[in-house]
């Protein structure tokens, strides 16, 4: 355990000297500040749209149906998600890469090895200080989004909210550190590390990107701009009264999506952050409740690919490379 | 110009060998491939969601309002294509530059090589004219695996053919640019893999940031191509973060002038555009200041350290 300590707390003074990480932490957090300002700006405009209609409606003596827009601060986070599922992932295959390519370029793994160091106190002592700087990123941003919605918003979060947003950070450690096993694996495991780096982001290109976008392109009311059924004026039930005859469309449909962890990670923090109006003002536990396969598919892609990495790493000529 | 056209020779050989570089095109090709049919399914079912629900409207004793799915152009199955190109092509462009970038560096062969009598702009060149020929070549087997795809589904007339070609030729400078800037970086920077981020940090602006400020779409919400609707009119401060930024949002006017090239609309967001011609002038714009980048980051390429 003390070597798995000594290892993990060089692993994260080297990414502090790394000025690149630098870079990507100054973006995340410009990129929540951006998606937060945005967001607070369309809410805006949403409620002066809502009042220039109801003035309409007031001087043609006519009574308003549609209700005012409500705000529900963590709303405002949706952009910020959508960043840390292509950022924070692209975050963790850096970490994951890097950590392999210190060790491979100064050909320093065989020496720690001679040690009496394990490869399991290597592979913790790296886990360790890679999870306790993404882990220090996310405090980072879950502060700045915080601030940025109670300074640029105006909103007051209620202790509920609070932990909400920390449960999000929390699911959002578990998938950025996914990714940074899956590229530590890629690294460990093949010769050339801009060649893992690429097969890397081209896994990143299809679990983050491509699954999920058919998912949404395939949906039918993506087909109008506004929503195809918000365009003909039916209700959630019609809806789903006229989906029904597209089951199995639609199963097709959910299962490329699922195929994704990005969704399963996307819909977890949409749940919490009520990003859905369904989970707006829902009990948290029921909110983990219903979300309880979506947290479960996040946690095996960590375990799987942390598993990985520890097999690789005991195969005795990965060596071989040094 | 012998010299430069060795290289590119080289350049095309070893890219066509490199298993990364097969995989991305495997990707991407696949993609292409599915993308027709996923068009055409999504197509074919909302045109069926359709009736039903104007029956059931119907049922309920009201009017329908006519198809908004009535009279869909033919190539509008390839609507998903100018969403792939900005993904999967842009990466793989990236992917197409850094590589040429980076192999003499790697092989440790620089020395060598200008040891020869070869000039930098023979090498500038031969590279450029490499990167040039294996994304034309990638864009002309897109264009191919789409035009028969989509000739299975429905039936293309010789404008619809022009207007593929003319789309895959347009997306060809649109990734250029990208390729350009994995060049560039990986001619400047020491580090391999920060050489890598900073293109693609680069595409992750310009496809995702720059979106959402200048539109006020979520990251995620500028991968459909028919866009959420986000009025941006009614905000004074939303317009003009627009007005400031709409001119760089260089993703975006690739996917205008790519609708209008295949004549799909592309609505939703009420933003004020550029005309045609400016989304072309931007996007020439874009490849060009990329090749300035190629020319400035090969004259300070220090021959002698690698």
């Amino acid at each position: 355990m003390n070597n798995s300590l000594i290892i993990a707390r060089k692993e994260f003074k080297d990414i502090l000297h790394s000025g690149i990480f630098r870079i990507v932490l100054l973006l995340l957090l410009a990129l929540t500040a951006t998606s937060v300002i945005v967001s607070s700006l369309v809410f805006e405009s949403q409620v002066t749209s809502y009042q220039t209609s109801l003035q309409t409606l007031k001087d043609l003596g006519k009574q308003p149906n549609a209700p005012e827009p409500q705000l529900f601060p963590l709303n405002l986070l949706r952009g910020a998600v959508d960043y840390l599922e292509i950022v924070g992932a692209i975050l963790g295959i850096l970490l994951g890469s890097l950590t392999i390519a210190r060790e491979k370029n100064t050909q320093t793994l065989k020496l720690i090895l001679t040690r009496p160091v394990s490869r399991k106190d290597l592979l913790f002592g790296k886990m360790l200080g890679n999870a306790t700087f993404i882990g220090i990123v996310l405090v980072f941003v879950g502060l700045f989004a915080f601030l940025s919605l109670v300074l640029v918003a105006g909103a007051v979060l209620t202790l509920t909210e609070i932990i909400k947003l920390l449960l999000v950070l929390v699911i959002s450690w578990i998938y950025i550190m996914a990714f940074f096993s899956l590229a530590e694996f890629l690294s460990l495991g093949m010769r050339s590390l801009s060649n893992a780096l690429i097969v890397a982001f081209t896994i990143w290109l299809v679990f983050v990107l491509i699954l999920p976008q058919i998912g949404d392109t395939m949906d039918p009311d993506n087909q109008v701009p506004g929503g195809f059924f918000n365009s003909i004026h039916f209700n959630k039930e019609q809806e789903k009264q006229v989906l029904a005859r597209f089951s199995s469309y639609e199963t097709t449909r959910n299962f490329i999506e699922e195929l994704s962890v990005t969704k399963h990670y996307e819909r977890t923090a949409f749940a919490l952050l009520g990003i859905k109006p369904e989970f707006n003002g829902m009990q948290l536990l029921d909110i983990l409740g219903q979300k309880w396969f979506d947290i479960l598919v996040t946690l095996l892609f960590f375990a799987v690919t942390t598993f990985a990495n520890y097999s690789i790493l005991n195969k005795k000529n990965i060596l071989l490379w040094d | 110009m012998k010299n430069s056209i060795t290289i590119a020779r080289h350049e095309i050989q070893l890219l066509f060998r490199e298993r990364t570089f097969i995989m991305l095109l495997a990707v991407f090709a696949a993609m292409t491939l599915a993308s027709a049919y996923i068009g055409w399914s999504s197509q074919h079912t909302i045109d069926q969601v359709y009736t039903a629900a104007a029956e059931q409207m119907r049922q309920n004793g009201k009017l329908a309002s006519p198809s908004p799915f009535a009279d869909y152009p033919h190539l509008s199955l390839l609507k998903n294509m100018m969403i792939y190109i900005t993904l999967i092509g842009g990466l793989l462009a990236i992917s197409t530059g850094y590589a040429a970038g980076m192999r003499e560096r790697k092989a440790g062969v620089v020395k060598l090589l200008f040891s020869r009598p070869v000039g930098i702009e023979e090498f500038l060149l031969g590279k450029l004219l490499g990167i040039a020929f294996v994304l034309a070549a990638v864009m002309f087997l897109a264009a191919a695996i789409s035009l028969v795809s989509s000739a299975v589904l429905v039936s293309l007339n010789v404008q619809d053919i022009i207007r593929l070609f003319s789309f895959y030729g347009f997306s060809w400078v649109y990734l250029l640019g990208f390729a350009l800037l994995g060049f560039s970086s990986a001619l400047v920077k020491d580090d391999e893999v920060v050489a890598l981020l900073i293109p693609i940090i680069f595409w992750v602006a310009i496809t995702f940031v720059l979106p959402e400020l200048t539109s006020a779409l979520y990251p995620t919400g500028s991968l459909n191509p028919t866009l959420p609707q986000t009025d941006i009119l009614q905000s004074t401060t939303l317009q003009t973060i627009h007005g400031a930024v709409y001119p760089f949002s260089i993703s975006e006017h690739y996917k205008e002038t790519a609708a209008t090239i295949l004549d799909i609309g592309v609505a939703g967001t009420n933003a004020p555009v550029h005309s045609g011609i400016l989304n072309v002038v931007t996007t020439f714009c874009w490849m060009l200041l990329c090749l300035a980048a190629s020319f400035i980051a090969m004259q300070s390429f220090d021959k002698s350290r690698w």
